[in-house]
């Protein structure tokens, strides 16, 4: 299997283990909403407390929107695939951040990590293959979790002296100093495919980060 | 970011004719669907206590002594499987019911899974979930009465 076929793997296999807890979430929620009705109907009272209803079916709704969301997510993966069988377009880093954020929140979560998406003022429009950017964002996720993950990891999408790329932070954790060690340990990453070059450079400002780049080897 | 919460225990009586107490231990990160259907269990007689992850499903099973227990298969920090392994040794009798959001996990016998009474997939069917609890139940009752007859 390829590095983008893996990618996708993981990242649809996280998604769908979210996606079936976000189904449980509405199932039990709708059950729950028909047991408290029932209640009512025995208890001779003309309705459920409507508080208590009200709050049920609120996370069922909640669980809809989260359940989209991820729907969102997959469907842009499932779209850039099939682009990139044509003509790759300029990718929008800010939607693949965004997206990875929600489609590999199981794998974080499994490690003790949480992923943030760092809200960018606008599109950062780049012409590099979202495939391949979601594999370099999943190495970085590897490489967090393979010191001991406990910190949450934030991605921005950001222009930076001309160049296109993701700012990675790690704002809070437990085991922030190892996982900032880590990164700045000029890791390599696994997932780039011939003709393009990425690499994770320390960039130092009031605290640290890094910024991710990624661009074609015909562009230097 | 493991964060430690105190075991929750749901006890409100809805089906009164409800002889025997069953108590139930339900460990998932995925907090409103543990307490959602902690809440449905609970209308039904139940005695839940929901816990959040590995580690503090291992310490509610001492406290709480449950009938069965219910893990999800991909939790933080000690995963569902690890979990039922540590349960096994402490309580060889109690049942666990594994919960999972993938498909098939164990196919080979040879992983703590299969020392599980169930494996289910979510999202489940309740009425169905309940019957699995009960024969777990009835199969956790019958190995420590087994047991005790062979002291």
């Amino acid at each position: 299997m390829d590095n983008d076929s893996q990618c996708m793997a993981r990242l649809l296999a996280s998604a769908v283990h979210d996606l079936r807890n976000v189904l449980a979430v509405i199932r039990e929620s709708a059950g729950l909403a028909q047991d408290l009705t029932a209640l009512a109907m025995r208890q001779e009272q003309a309705a459920p407390d409507p508080q208590r209803l009200a709050g049920v079916l609120g996370e069922a709704q909640q669980s809809v929107i989260r359940g989209a969301a991820l729907a969102d997510a997959m469907d842009y993966v499932a779209q850039a695939a099939r682009a990139e069988d044509n003509a790759p377009g300029p990718c929008d880093m800010t939607r693949v951040c965004r997206f990875f954020c929600l489609l590999a929140a199981r794998q974080a979560r499994a490690v003790q990590m949480r992923l943030e998406s760092g809200e960018a003022a606008e599109p950062v429009w780049a012409n590099v293959p979202p495939l391949a950017l979601f594999g370099l964002l999943l190495d970085v996720l590897d490489l967090c979790a393979s010191v001991g993950g406990q910190v949450t990891l934030r991605f921005t999408a950001q222009r930076h002296h001309r160049e296109e790329g993701i700012v990675v932070d790690v704002p809070d954790g437990s085991n922030r100093e190892l996982v900032l060690a880590a990164l700045a340990g000029n890791p390599r990453l696994e997932s780039l495919r011939p003709g393009w070059k990425a690499a994770l450079m320390p960039w130092r400002e009031a605290e640290p980060r890094f910024f991710l780049s990624f661009s074609s080897v015909a562009d230097a | 970011m493991e964060a430690a919460f105190p075991p929750r225990t749901f006890a409100r009586g809805f089906h009164a004719e409800k002889l025997m107490t069953m108590r139930v231990l339900l460990a998932d990160d995925e907090r409103d669907f543990v307490d959602t259907l902690a809440e449905r269990l609970s209308l039904r007689g139940y005695e839940v206590t929901t816990v959040h992850n590995g580690a503090e499903a291992v310490r509610a099973a001492t406290s709480a002594r449950p009938d069965v227990a219910v893990l999800d298969l991909f939790m933080p920090g000690l995963p569902g499987d690890e979990t039922l392994r540590q349960l096994k040794v402490m309580y060889p009798d109690l049942p666990v019911i594994l919960l999972t959001g993938h498909e098939a996990v164990d196919d080979n016998g040879t992983s703590p899974v299969a020392k599980a009474f169930a494996c289910l997939t979510k999202p489940l069917a309740f009425k169905d979930f309940v019957a699995v609890l009960e024969a777990a139940a009835r199969a956790g009752r019958q190995a420590s009465e087994g047991g005790e007859d062979g002291q």
